[in-house]
C-alpha cells in the first residue's frame, strides 16, 4: 500500500501530473457553474482527447473534473438561485438566503470547506475500505435497497413539516410521475401517451433544471439584480469584509464539524448504494441534519450548517460511488458511469485485479479526488469575492444566460431535444407549485426515489414468490428498519419541544424578525393564500379572495390529473398498477382534504392547528400572486418558451438571437450589452459544436444550409 | 411596431448567417451527403449507440472511432443515445440520411426481439447491416465464492433464482431453453441494471446471471464469477473450465443443439436505403481495420476481442445469412409469449 502511495505520489506531482490537476479542476468548476451542465457531460467532452495518454493522468483528469463540479455548482446555487448541478439543488436552500443578505463570500467559503471535508471523508472511506470494499457492496440486495429508499421516501413527510397536507401532495406526485415511462420489472410502459422519448421516464436533469434553474430565473426577472434593496453598490457583497466573512464561513465549518461529518459518512453510505446519485445523498442529509440539529427552524432561511449539510454529503457520495465502480464495474451514479468507461477505454481492469495488481491506480483516483477538490476550494475561496459580484449583475442579463445553459444542458443529458420540452413544463409545475405553496423539495424526493422503491418492492416480492414477509428478513434491513423509526421519534421528540419553546416565547416575531414581511408563503399550516388561519387584513379581503380562487382553481386541476393517474393504474394488469393505484388513491384523496381547505377557512384552520413544526422551505421562492407579479413572471415564462421553440427550429444558434433580443427587449439602451452578450454565447457555443459535434443541437436547418455546426438528429416523438 | 419585428428579424437573419459561416470556415468537417459521389466519407460519421458510455457496446464504437477516423481522414464521433432498450438509438440512425454517414451498433438478439415484438420501423432485416463486429457464446456465471461451484450444484436447486435487465434481454431465450431441458422450475426477477444483474449474483440474491464468455475478463472482474455452462460446441477460450452443450449431450444426455440465438453478437449497419457501394466501402474499412491495423489488432487483444472480431462475420451477406437465421430462430422459440413463460417459472 506504501510503494502504491509513493508511486501515485511521484505520478502527480510532476508538471505533467499538476497541469492534468489544474486543467481537470478548472473544467470541472467551469462545468459545474454552468446550470444543467455537470461532471459527466465535461467527462464524456474530454474523453476523446485523452485517447493515447497515459492512463494515469487521464483517469487523474477524469477525477479532478468529477470532484470539483460539485463545487462549481454550489457557485450559482449560491449566488442566484440556480443550482449548477442537480446536486446542489439543497444548496439554494441556505447558500441563497445568505448572499440575499450580502453573505455570498462567507457562503462560498463554507460550501468550499465543507466540500472538502466530504472529499476527504469520502477520499478516506475509500482508501480504508479497499480490503473490505466487496463485502460491503455485496451486503445490499434489493430488500435492503428498498428499505432505504423507503427511508428517503419517509423523508418527504419531515421536508413538508409545517405544510404537510401539501408536501404529501406535491411528494405524491413526485412519485407518479417517477412511475412514467418503463420499470424494467414490468413488461411494458406506463403514462408516455406514445411519446417515444417518455419510454423510459420523465428525463432526471430536465426535470431538475426546470424546476430548480428556470423558476428562480421567472421570479428574479421581476427584480433588477439577485441582491435588490440590499447595500448600496455593486461591492457590497463583494469585496468589502470579504477577509472577515472568510474567516466567519471557516469558524462555521469548525463549529459545525461534526456534522460535516456526520453528513459525509451518511453521503458516502448513500454513494455506495446504486442509482443514489448527489442530489438524494443531498436531499436525505440535508432533511436529517435538520431535524438532529438544534437550530433545525433555521434550515432554509441562510443557516449555515443547512449549507454545510448539502455539500459535506454531496461530495463525500462520490467516494462512496466509486466503491462498486471499482470493485465490480457498478457504477454508483452517472459521474463514475462515464468514469467506468474511462477506465475501461484506457485498458484500466476493475475488480481484483485492480486492487492486487494495479493499486497504484486505485491511489491516483482516491489522491485526485482529495486534491482536485483542494485544488477547487482554495480556487473557489480566491475567486469568490469577485465570482460574488454575478449578484449584482442586471436580471436582465443574467436571467437568458442561465435559461440558455438550462436548456443545453437539459439536450446534453441524453442528447434528446424534446428534453428541453419537459424544461419547459416542468418550469411552468414548479412556479404554480411554488406560487400555490405546494413544497416542490417533496416533489423532486418522490421523484428521485420512486422508481427505485417500486423496482426493488417488486423484485424483492418476486424473489419472495409473492410473501411480503421477504422484506423483512435480514440483519441489515432491521438495522435501517430500527434506524428509522428511530430517526422520527427523534425527530417527533425535538418538534414537540421545539413547540414547546415557541410557545413559552411571546410572539414577536413578524415585526422584527428576519422573515418579517417577507412574502405570504409559508406553507399551507401558516398562510397557504387562500387558507391563512389568521385571515387577511380588511384592505387585501379582494387580493384574499382572489388567492383563494386561484388556489382552488390549482387544487382542482392537480385533482383532475390525479384522478387521471388512478383511472390509468386501475388499466394496468397485476402488479403494474399495484403502486400507481395506492398512491394515485391516496393523492386524490388528500387533494380532496386540499380543495375542501381551500374553500373553507375553518377547516383550513382546522387542519393548520394540527400541522405542527415550523416550514424551513417557507423563505423558498415565496409565492407571489398579485396581478402584477403574475404578468411580469408569465413574460418570463413566455421568454423561455420561445428560447426553446426558437433553439427547437434553428438549434443552439438561435440562442444568442434570443438571448440579445431579451436583452433589448427588456432595456432599449442596452443594445449594444445585448450585442456584446449574444456574441459571446454564439463564440461558446460554435465552440461547443466545433470540439464536440455530437453535443451540438442544429436543428432543421442542416439539410438547408450543409456545413452547419453539429450532429444531433430529431428523435422519434412517437 | 413594423420596425420593430424587422430589426428584430434582421438580428436573427444576422446572427444565424455570421455562426453559419463562421462555423463553415471553422469546424472543417459536415454531414455531407454527397457520399454517392465518389468520395465516401465525405464529412462527420457518427457512430450511435444504444447505451451510455461503458458498455461493451461503447467500448467497441470507441475503439472504431479513432482507427476509423484515421483510416478515412474524417471526424468519427460516437453518439450514445440510450433509451427504449436500444430502439431509440436504431431509429435515430434508420432516419438519418441513407448516405452511410449514420452508422448503428447494436445487439443482434436485442433486435431480433424488438423486430418479433414489431417495436421498431423499419424492421431489422430492413436495415442495411454490413457486419457483426464481435461475437461471443452466453455463458451462465454464478458467484465464485456462492455454494454454486458447479453446473451439477446448480440444477440441484429446487428453484433456479435468476435476474436480468427485462423481459425482452436476449439472454432469457437461452436461459428458458436451458430450463426446458433440464425441466427444471425457476423464478425470473427482471429490472435489474446490466451492472445490478451482476451485483445480485454476489450478494447471493440469484443463482446466476447470463453475459457473453469474455464479459468478465474485459471488465476486470473474472475472478469473482464462475462461468458454469457456455452455450457453444466447442469449449470457450475465455472460459475453458466451463460446461459446453456437447458436454450437456455427453454428461447429462440432454441435447440442445447450437444456435445462432445462443451467440451475443454485435451488429454494425446503417441506414437503410444507402447505396449498395458505399455499404460495400464500410465494410471493407472494417476489414482493412482488422487485418491491417496493428493499434486496432493490438487495442482487441488488450481487450479480450481478438478471437470474437473476425473478418470473415463482415459483409453484407453474411451479416443478412445471420440476420434471417436470428429471425428465423426467434419466430420458432415463441418470442411474443415470453413473458408469460417467465412469469410462470415453470420449464413447462
Amino acid at each position: 500500500m506504501l510503494s502504491a502511495l509513493m508511486e501515485a505520489f511521484s505520478l502527480i506531482l510532476t508538471p505533467v501530473g499538476i497541469l492534468t490537476l489544474i486543467a481537470g479542476t478548472i473544467v470541472g468548476l467551469t462545468f459545474g457553474m454552468l446550470p444543467g451542465l455537470g461532471a459527466s457531460q465535461a467527462m464524456i467532452l474530454l474523453l476523446p482527447f485523452t485517447y493515447g495518454a497515459d492512463p494515469h493522468y487521464a483517469i487523474l483528469l477524469f477525477v479532478a473534473v468529477m470532484s470539483s463540479a460539485s463545487f462549481g455548482g454550489s457557485l450559482p446555487a449560491i449566488l442566484i438561485n440556480t443550482p449548477g448541478t442537480p446536486a446542489n439543488v439543497c444548496t439554494t436552500f441556505d447558500g441563497y438566503p445568505m448572499a440575499r443578505r450580502g453573505e455570498a463570500a462567507r457562503a462560498i467559503v463554507i460550501s468550499g470547506m465543507a466540500c472538502l471535508v466530504g472529499s476527504t471523508v469520502g477520499a478516506a472511506a475509500l482508501f480504508t475500505m479497499i480490503p473490505v470494499i466487496s463485502r460491503i457492496i455485496t451486503a445490499f440486495g434489493a430488500k435492503e435497497t428498498f428499505w432505504l429508499v423507503v427511508f428517503g421516501i419517509a423523508m418527504i413527510s419531515l421536508s413538508a413539516k409545517g405544510n404537510t397536507l401539501k408536501g404529501l401532495v406535491a411528494g405524491g406526485f413526485g412519485l407518479l410521475i417517477a412511475f412514467i415511462g418503463r420499470n424494467y420489472v414490468f413488461p411494458g410502459e406506463r403514462y408516455t401517451g406514445g411519446l417515444s422519448f417518455l419510454y423510459d421516464g420523465v428525463p432526471m436533469a430536465a426535470l431538475l433544471v426546470g424546476m430548480f434553474a428556470v423558476v428562480p430565473m421567472i421570479f428574479l426577472g421581476a427584480k433588477r439584480t439577485v441582491v435588490e434593496g440590499v447595500g448600496t453598490g455593486p461591492a457590497t457583497t463583494a469585496l468589502t469584509g470579504f477577509r472577515q466573512q472568510s474567516r466567519q464561513g471557516l469558524l462555521d465549518v469548525w463549529r459545525y464539524r461534526w456534522g460535516a461529518l456526520r453528513g459525509s459518512v451518511l453521503g458516502v453510505l448513500l454513494g455506495i448504494i446504486p442509482a443514489v446519485g448527489g442530489a438524494t445523498a443531498s436531499f436525505v442529509n440535508y432533511l436529517t441534519s435538520k431535524q438532529l440539529s438544534r437550530n433545525g427552524d433555521e434550515f432554509g432561511k441562510g443557516s449555515p450548517e443547512g449549507l454545510i449539510a448539502s455539500e459535506a454529503a454531496n461530495d463525500a457520495k462520490d467516494g462512496g460511488a466509486l466503491m462498486p465502480t471499482l470493485a465490480f464495474g457498478i457504477p454508483g451514479d452517472p459521474n463514475t458511469a462515464v468514469l467506468l468507461g474511462a477506465l475501461l477505454m484506457h485498458g484500466v481492469a476493475l475488480g481484483r485485479p485492480l486492487f492486487s495488481h494495479e493499486l497504484s491506480m486505485v491511489v491516483i483516483i482516491v489522491l485526485g479526488l482529495l486534491l482536485g477538490q483542494l485544488l477547487v476550494s482554495v480556487l473557489g475561496m480566491l475567486t469568490g469575492p469577485f465570482i460574488a459580484r454575478i449578484t449584482t449583475v442586471p436580471s436582465f442579463t443574467l436571467v437568458p444566460v442561465v435559461v440558455m445553459c438550462a436548456l443545453v444542458g437539459s439536450y446534453l443529458y441524453r442528447h434528446n431535444v424534446w428534453d428541453t420540452v419537459i424544461v419547459v413544463i416542468a418550469a411552468m409545475i414548479g412556479y404554480a407549485f411554488t406560487q400555490f405553496n405546494y413544497p416542490v423539495i417533496s416533489l423532486v424526493l418522490g421523484f428521485l426515489l420512486g422508481a427505485e422503491a417500486e423496482r426493488a418492492l417488486i423484485q424483492t416480492l418476486i424473489m419472495s414468490q409473492g410473501s411480503y414477509t421477504g422484506l423483512f428478513q435480514g440483519g441489515i434491513v432491521w438495522t435501517i428498519i430500527v434506524i428509522m423509526l428511530l430517526s422520527f421519534a427523534g425527530s417527533y421528540l425535538l418538534n414537540k419541544r421545539r413547540s414547546r419553546n415557541r410557545a413559552a416565547v411571546p410572539a414577536m416575531a413578524g415585526t422584527n424578525g428576519p422573515d418579517a414581511g417577507h412574502g405570504p408563503a409559508g406553507g399551507a399550516a401558516d398562510t397557504p393564500g387562500p387558507g391563512h388561519p389568521a385571515g387577511a387584513p380588511a384592505d387585501d379581503a379582494g387580493e384574499a379572495r382572489r388567492e383563494r380562487v386561484l388556489g382552488t382553481a390549482f387544487a382542482l386541476v392537480m385533482l383532475a390529473c390525479s384522478l387521471a393517474f388512478l383511472i390509468g393504474a386501475i388499466g394496468y394488469e397485476g402488479n403494474m398498477g399495484l403502486f400507481p393505484t395506492g398512491v394515485a388513491t391516496v393523492v386524490t384523496a388528500l387533494l380532496v382534504l386540499v380543495v375542501a381547505a381551500e374553500l373553507s377557512p375553518r377547516l383550513n384552520a382546522v387542519l393548520a392547528k394540527m400541522d405542527g413544526g415550523a416550514d424551513v422551505f417557507k423563505d423558498k421562492g415565496g409565492s407571489e400572486l398579485s396581478a402584477q407579479s403574475m404578468r411580469s413572471h408569465g413574460r418570463i415564462l413566455g421568454w423561455v418558451a420561445g428560447f426553446t421553440t426558437a433553439m427547437l427550429i434553428f438549434g443552439f444558434l438561435a440562442l444568442p438571437v434570443m438571448i440579445s433580443a431579451f436583452v433589448w427587449r427588456s432595456d432599449r439602451q442596452r443594445l449594444r450589452t445585448a450585442l456584446v452578450l449574444g456574441g459571446i454565447a454564439a463564440a461558446l457555443l460554435i465552440g461547443l459544436g466545433a470540439a464536440s459535434p455530437t453535443m451540438f443541437w442544429p436543428g432543421v436547418l442542416p439539410p438547408y444550409f450543409p456545413g452547419f455546426l453539429g450532429g444531433g438528429r430529431v428523435p422519434a416523438l412517437f | 411596431m413594423n420596425r420593430r419585428i424587422s430589426a428584430v428579424g434582421a438580428l436573427v437573419a444576422a446572427g444565424l448567417l455570421a455562426a453559419g459561416c463562421s462555423a463553415e470556415s471553422g469546424s472543417g468537417s459536415s454531414n455531407g451527403s454527397d457520399a454517392g459521389s465518389g468520395t465516401f466519407p465525405s464529412g462527420t460519421v457518427h457512430i450511435v449507440v444504444g447505451s451510455g458510455p461503458g458498455s461493451t457496446m461503447d467500448m467497441l464504437a470507441r475503439g472504431l472511432a479513432p482507427r476509423l477516423q484515421a483510416l478515412w481522414g474524417e471526424s468519427v464521433v460516437v453518439d450514445n443515445v440510450p433509451g427504449a432498450n436500444q430502439s431509440a438509438a436504431y431509429h435515430e440512425a434508420a432516419g438519418a440520411d441513407p448516405d452511410g454517414h449514420t452508422l448503428f451498433l447494436g445487439v443482434h438478439g436485442t433486435m431480433g426481439i424488438h423486430d418479433q415484438l414489431g417495436t421498431i420501423d423499419p424492421g431489422w432485416q430492413e436495415f442495411e447491416w454490413f457486419g457483426t463486429i464481435l461475437e461471443e457464446p452466453w455463458t451462465l456465471y454464478t458467484a465464485a465464492d456462492g455454494d454454486i461451484k458447479d453446473l451439477d450444484d446448480l440444477l440441484a436447486q429446487d428453484l433456479i433464482r435468476y435476474g436480468d435487465s427485462g423481459y425482452e434481454s436476449p439472454i432469457n431465450p437461452v436461459a428458458l431453453t436451458f430450463f426446458e431441458a433440464f425441466d427444471k422450475d425457476f423464478v425470473f426477477t427482471p429490472g435489474y441494471d446490466p451492472g445490478a444483474a451482476q451485483q445480485s449474483v454476489l450478494t447471493g440474491e440469484q443463482h446466476i446471471v447470463g453475459r457473453d464468455a469474455a464479459q468478465m475478463l474485459r471488465s476486470g472482474t473474472d475472478e469473482d464469477f464462475r462461468a458454469l455452462l457456455v452455450f457453444s460446441e466447442e469449449p470457450s477460450p475465455f472460459q475453458p473450465d466451463a460446461k459446453t452443450l456437447k458436454d450437456l449431450r455427453d454428461d447429462y444426455g440432454v441435447d440442445i443443439p447450437e444456435q445462432e440465438i445462443f451467440q451475443l453478437g454485435f451488429p454494425i449497419g446503417t441506414t437503410p436505403g444507402t447505396p449498395e457501394e458505399i455499404v460495400d466501402a464500410l465494410a471493407d474499412a472494417i476489414i482493412t481495420l482488422l487485418e491491417e491495423d496493428e493499434e486496432f489488432q493490438q487495442w482487441l487483444r488488450d481487450n479480450h476481442m481478438a478471437d470474437s472480431v473476425l473478418a470473415e462475420r463482415i459483409g453484407r451477406e453474411v451479416t443478412r445469412e445471420h440476420v434471417d437465421a436470428v429471425t428465423e430462430q426467434y419466430a420458432e422459440f415463441g418470442v411474443k409469449d415470453i413473458q408469460k413463460r417467465l412469469e410462470s417459472g415453470s420449464a413447462n
